[in-house]
Formats: structure tokens, sequence, C-alpha cells
């Protein structure tokens, strides 16, 4: 079970009249990813955040609870207004969170034993359960396993692991719907509905995708999960973006860059499969071992015969087309590139670029 | 499984293997394409807004292909030379278990400890369009054999375009690249 920060701030569980809730909620939010970009918003006023990370960071748990607690009173204007709580599991969490204590790991089931069995969020348990005697969790938790599950069903026994301190997720605990409105809030997703880029809508395998992808994020971090987005520009490394999954650009309603504007220098398709993120030095020789050039007028200075990659033994070269010439501007420097496409005796072709005399292999077509 | 020398055209292939799915609605992962080719993904016929890349797993490449198989219907996976039973025989259950489609690419057939469904490889490659300076890539002729287990047991041998010209996967009669060859 994941050990969980959870902040609850009281004033902010529902949407009076005037509707400030959510915009305050939203500034306490900013706040706490302030510490921590990992901060999931479970329902209006309530967040989640992991514990052991920012905890190493931040000095300690205690002085990670204390330092968050002065970071949402500061927006607040209140130091009354939020409660934190720190346990394992999110349930355990969220009511740590009400009742404002850190919940030593391992100590979940005596911490949830008191509670009424109403904060389960189950209604026909939180009636027929007090009926039967059972008042609060660790009445619930003491009933045999096998008795809950064919007496009530899986969802209660899911509720019963819960209450054991088994497990630390129930269904329900959620309302994604907040998490959505507070995005839109932030201007991070448009205001029409939040799937706009997707034809046809979203789809359950969307958000079921989504999910996953997130978790992923979570455990190898938000760089490690990216999208290819398509943009304008002649090289194939320029014309594609790799974004981390879920970045504002990465979002399928940002709008795309047109891609179809007449770049000169652009090659024609099929583009290589394989674009080196760090293209390899190169070199490239004619029949008598002598560097091939690009010359100013855009032209070779002889055939190339055989091509090195990172110093690496020479091959002989089959095939070629090119120069296409691109000149970029870039800030102020003025790029002049060349590119070469080249088939290898062995089969294999390659993308290679030159520029101020120096050849590197810019992609492959495996 | 898709196997073949390195620049035979592997990856071409096994990217074509998700264009179906990736058409019809499916999200899909790659893991471990530490060099994505993007335009070449959408010139293939993949869905770029229903495509997740895991560029560089480092160690944690199996962990990555066994969740991506909890929340996508097809990943793809490089793997990174011999891989353990363990990872192997994970990743095999969670795909059944999720009903997903897993891809191995792989340079080696024994670079996967267990039987694939399904084992692909590019036994020969030529490209065409492209001459001593002059003409580009247009295509690519791509000899296949196809084995597998129970019913798709005997070898078949295939010749597809791998890119054609327009930069997707097409059987050989339908491409356009061969004219000027």
């Amino acid at each position: 079970m994941e050990r969980l920060v959870a902040l609850s701030c009281p004033q902010l569980l529902s949407e009076g009249e005037r509707g400030e809730e959510p915009r305050a909620f939203l500034e306490v939010v900013h706040a706490v990813e302030a510490f921590c970009p990992w901060v999931e918003t479970t329902s209006l006023g309530v967040c989640t955040l992991p514990a052991r990370g920012p905890s190493r960071f931040f000095g300690g748990e205690a002085s990670f609870v204390a330092q968050l607690r002065v970071a949402v009173a500061e927006v607040l204007g209140d130091e009354e207004a939020v409660g934190v709580g720190v346990a394992d599991g999110l349930f355990a969490a969220l009511l740590a969170a009400r009742s404002d204590e850190v919940v030593a790991p391992g100590e979940t089931a005596g911490f949830l034993a008191p509670w009424p069995v109403g904060v389960l969020g189950r209604p026909d348990l939180a009636v027929t359960l007090p009926r039967l005697g059972v008042h609060t969790l660790g009445q619930f938790a003491a009933l045999p396993t096998r008795h809950v599950l064919a007496r009530f069903g899986a969802d209660a026994a899911a509720c019963h692991r819960v209450a054991r301190g088994e497990e630390g997720d129930l269904v329900g605990l959620r309302d994604p719907a907040v998490a959505r409105r507070l995005r839109r809030l932030d201007g991070e997703l448009p205001d029409v509905t939040p799937q706009a880029g997707f034809f046809g809508g979203v789809s359950d395998a969307d958000v079921r995708a989504a999910r996953t992808l997130a978790r992923l994020q979570e455990r190898l971090g938000p760089e490690a999960v990216v999208v290819g987005r398509l943009s304008g520009g002649r090289g194939p490394a320029e014309r594609a973006r790799l974004l981390p999954w879920g970045s504002r650009d990465a979002d399928p309603a940002s709008a795309p860059v047109p891609d179809g504007a007449p770049w000169p220098g652009r090659l024609p398709p099929p583009s290589p499969v394989t674009v080196l993120l760090r293209p390899r030095p190169a070199e490239v020789v004619d029949r008598a071992d002598r560097p091939v050039r690009v010359t100013g007028r855009g032209l070779l200075s002889a055939s190339p015969q055989r091509i090195s990659v990172d110093g690496g033994p020479f091959a002989d070269v089959g095939a070629w087309a090119g120069p296409y010439p691109a000149t970029d501007r870039w800030w102020s420097t003025r790029r002049r590139q060349a590119r070469l496409q080249v088939v290898l005796d062995s089969g294999g072709a390659l993308l290679l670029a030159a520029e101020r005399g120096h050849w590197s292999v810019e992609a492959a077509y495996d | 499984m898709v196997t073949g020398a390195p620049g035979a055209g592997a990856t071409t292939l096994a990217l074509t293997l998700l264009v179906g799915a990736s058409r019809s609605g499916s999200w899909c992962g790659l893991v471990g394409l530490a060099d994505p080719g993007v335009v070449a993904m959408a010139e293939l016929g993949l869905d770029l807004l229903r495509l997740a890349l895991v560029p560089a797993p480092g160690g944690a490449w199996a962990e990555a292909a066994a969740t991506l198989l909890d929340g996508v219907d097809v990943v793809l996976v490089r793997a990174p030379g011999r891989v353990g039973l363990t990872a192997g025989r994970l990743l095999s259950a969670r795909a059944k278990e999720r009903k997903s489609a897993l891809v191995v690419l792989g340079a080696r057939a024994a670079d996967w400890p267990e039987a694939p469904d399904l084992t692909v490889t590019v036994t020969g490659s030529t490209w065409v369009g492209i001459g001593t300076g002059h003409g580009h890539l247009r295509g690519r002729r791509a000899e296949l054999s196809v084995t597998g287990r129970r019913s798709a047991g005997r070898e078949t041998r295939h010749t597809v375009w791998l890119p054609a010209a327009a930069g997707a996967a097409a059987p050989l009669d339908a491409g356009h690249a061969g004219r000027s060859a």
C-alpha cells in the first residue's frame, strides 16, 4: 500500500451559491504542487500526494506535513482551514486528513477501528450493519471474510479488506469530474469537452489508457512516457516532436501544427522509422578514400563510396540520392545542412546530414 | 514476434502489425524503441493520438510493458537482447489475461524464451527508387517468412512492400514503387 498524504479543506468540500470553492481549491492544489507534481484531486476540497519521496526531500514526514500546512494556510488565510493526514492507502489517508493525524505505518487497522461504518460510503452497509450490531469499522473487520462475501457480495468484501487494513483503495473514493473541472478552470483543457481532439468523442478505452499512462509516469517519471506530434520542419527530427504524456501541448485538443506546408528540402515519404535523438558522427569517403563534401552550390564533391559510423568499420554504399539542401534560420545562426540518403550493400538504408563539413547519421530506415 | 537482420525492415514490419488496431481506434504502446521515427509511424497509418511511447525504459522495460498491457490494446516491445524466462512468461500471461496483443521485436527468434503464437522474420529486403546519385528511396520489397504454433505451424513465405511509396505497407501488387525501379 502506498503511503499517502491527504489534505482536506473543510470549507471547500462543497460548492456554495457563489461557486468560489473550486477556484479557491485550485489555488490550494497549486500550492501543494510546488512540493510534488503527483497531486491527485480526489474530490472537491480534498487532494492526495505520495508521502515517501517528498518526505525524504523536505526533511522527514513531520516536517513535510508542517510545511504543507503552512503553504495551504497562506493560500486560504486561515490555519484551521486544512486537515493534513498521512496513512497507508487512500482510504485511511482520507480519514486521517479529516482527523488531522499521522497514522504510523502498519497501524492502519487500529486507526480505522473506531470509525463508523458509514465512512465506507456504502449506504446499504451503513443501514444493514448497525442493525446487526456492527457499528464500527473495527467490528466490521472482525467479521469472518467468507461470511461477508457470502452475505453482502464482492463490493462489501472489498470494503471489508479495507477495514482490516489489507487494502487501501475503494471504488468511489475519487470524483473524476472534479479533477476534470479543475483542469478546465486552470486552462489546461478547453471548456467545451475535455476530449474535443478525439473524433467521435472519448471512449472507455481512452480513459483506461489515460489512467495506465499516468500510472506508468508515476513509476518511471513524467518524461519517460511520451506521445508523438507532427510539426512543421524539414528534417525528420524537426517534423515531429516527442512530448510527455499529459503535457499541455500533447493534449489532443491542442491544435496540431498543420502538416503539409511546402517545405523546400523536405524528403518525400517513406520517412525513416528510426530517428536518432542524438545523431551519430559519420565519415563519408569517395573511391580514393577522400572525404566527400557538400559544395557551396549544394552538390557532392564526389560520389560516396563507403561510410563509417561512430568510427566503426567502413561499409560499402550501394546506392545514394541527394544532397537535399536545407537552410534553416535558427536563432541568429544560419545553419546550412544537406541530407543524403544512402543504401548500404548490406541492404540497410540511412539518412545522413552534412553540416560545416561534418557528416552524421540522423536516421535509419529499419 | 518479429525478427530480422538490423536494417532489413523488422521495425517497419512490427509497426505495421499495429496499424489495423490503431485505425480502428485501439490504443497502442511502444516500449524500447529508443529513437522513434514519428513521421514514419504516421505515414504507416498509426494514429498518433492513441499511441504512447516509452522510448527508454532502461531496466524497467518489462514492468513498463506489463503496465501498458493493462490499459492499451496492442503493445510493441523491443527486447533488449535475450529475454529471461520470468519476464517472458509474465508478459505472455499478462497479454492473454488482458486480451491484449503483444508484439516482440528482436534480432533473433531465440531472444524470446517462449514459442510465440506467430513469428514473422524479414529474410531479405531491397530498396527501390534510388540509384547512384538519382531518385530517392521509394519503397522496399521485403521477403517474409511466417511460422507459428498449432494450425499456423507450417512456414509460409510472402513478399510485401515494407513500406510502399506512400509510407504505408502494402501487398506487392498494390504498390507503385516498383515501376521506377
